[in-house]
């Protein structure tokens, strides 16, 4: 579930469309402190930081529950600091940062499945990293080596990343990746929301066994210990969910835990 | 860059196309239907929308015809591209 949405009310109109479907409208400085204790879980949403800043810095405890922020603007580092001390998680538009356009970000934060999509990131070429923020401000590290291209494909230009089709694709260069490949492999919940929306289930260990291998890029051939007829008739269903020693040893070679498979 | 399967007109001016990007969830083989931020994705192998949000229904019926007349070429560039996952069912691989 989606944390509720928080906006000064004098910034209403700078969010267009999603303050229209935001009922969190803070007018005083007794509603923000109210809304900031009382909510264990809300993003809050500005650009205009001053007044919560101001409000922060007189009348917020440090910490209290997971609050974070998303500031449609540059943080100075002193500003940045103050939040840092009131909200777990603070993302702003600053240089080097690259976001969706306004609209569509309004359009992303507004969607109930806002946490599946990204509204933006940067790159740290030394680090060689991609930093990218989903709608719920989760940051997720992506290793450059994330980035295979396929026989023939173009490779990633780092130096020109950029988030998509209101927030489902990376873009690097003339590369482009799917976001919910990424999610995919990381997210558990991703997995389960996929399942829940997909119109044809394959809900077997065969399928998960499947489309887990070929996310590590495997052959069946490439499995030490098990033949690659042996795979293909687990991923086909002839054998339901291999037992002991081999869900063991498919587990260690596809790095999850034996139990971990079937959430692919 | 994706491989684009471009709708004929007026649908690209529309804002519609169809691709294959570079780094996909591979399983099942599909192509993506996108739309002004608004993405579905198409089974290859069933021939059929794979999720059920966006509306399926939301598509128009000739950029869905664009993608079955263009069939045979899209299974071929998705094949040179994923060769660990072909279109065709894996039983037949096996046999």
């Amino acid at each position: 579930m989606n944390d509720r949405i928080l906006i000064l009310a004098e910034e209403a109109a700078l969010f267009g469309a999603l303050s229209g479907g935001v009922d969190h409208l803070l007018q005083t400085d007794d509603d923000v402190r109210a809304a900031y204790l009382k909510s264990r879980r809300c993003m809050w949403v500005s650009r205009d930081t001053t007044r919560l800043a101001l409000i922060a810095s007189k009348n917020l405890e440090p910490r209290k529950g997971h609050h974070r922020l998303l500031v449609f603007a540059a943080l100075v580092p002193a500003r940045r600091c103050l939040f840092e001390t009131v909200f777990e998680r603070v993302v702003a538009m600053d240089q080097g940062m690259s976001h969706l356009p306004t609209p569509e970000l309004v359009d992303l934060l507004g969607s109930e499945d806002r946490q599946d999509l990204l509204i933006g990131g940067a790159v740290d070429l030394e680090a060689k990293t991609v930093m990218v923020f989903r709608g719920n401000l989760e940051a997720l590290s992506v290793p450059f080596s994330w980035f295979t291209s396929p026989p023939g494909g173009p490779l990633p230009d780092f130096h020109d990343f950029e988030v998509i089709d209101g927030g489902q694709t990376i873009r690097l260069g003339k590369y482009e990746a799917a976001v919910d490949a990424l999610l995919y492999e990381r997210d558990a919940g991703f997995r389960k929301r996929s399942r829940e929306r997909a119109l044809e289930k394959d809900d077997s260990f065969g399928g998960a066994l499947k489309r887990l291998r070929l996310l590590r890029g495997m052959k069946r051939e490439d499995f030490d210990g098990i033949t690659a007829k042996e795979i293909a008739r687990i991923e086909r269903g002839d054998v339901k969910k291999p037992h002991g020693k081999t869900l063991k040893s498919l587990a260690g070679q596809l790095r999850v835990s034996p139990g971990e498979i079937e959430t692919y | 860059m994706p491989i684009y399967f471009p709708p004929p007109e007026p649908w690209v001016k529309r804002g519609w196309n169809v691709k294959i990007a570079e780094k996909e969830c591979l399983e099942p083989p599909h192509v993506t239907i996108s739309n002004k931020g608004r993405l579905w994705r198409w089974n290859l192998r069933s021939q059929r929308f794979m999720d059920k949000k966006p509306p399926p229904g939301d598509v128009p019926p000739e950029v869905v015809a664009h993608i079955q007349d263009q069939l045979l070429e899209i299974v071929r560039r998705w094949d040179a591209y994923y060769p660990l996952n072909p279109v065709a069912r894996p039983e037949d691989d096996d046999e």
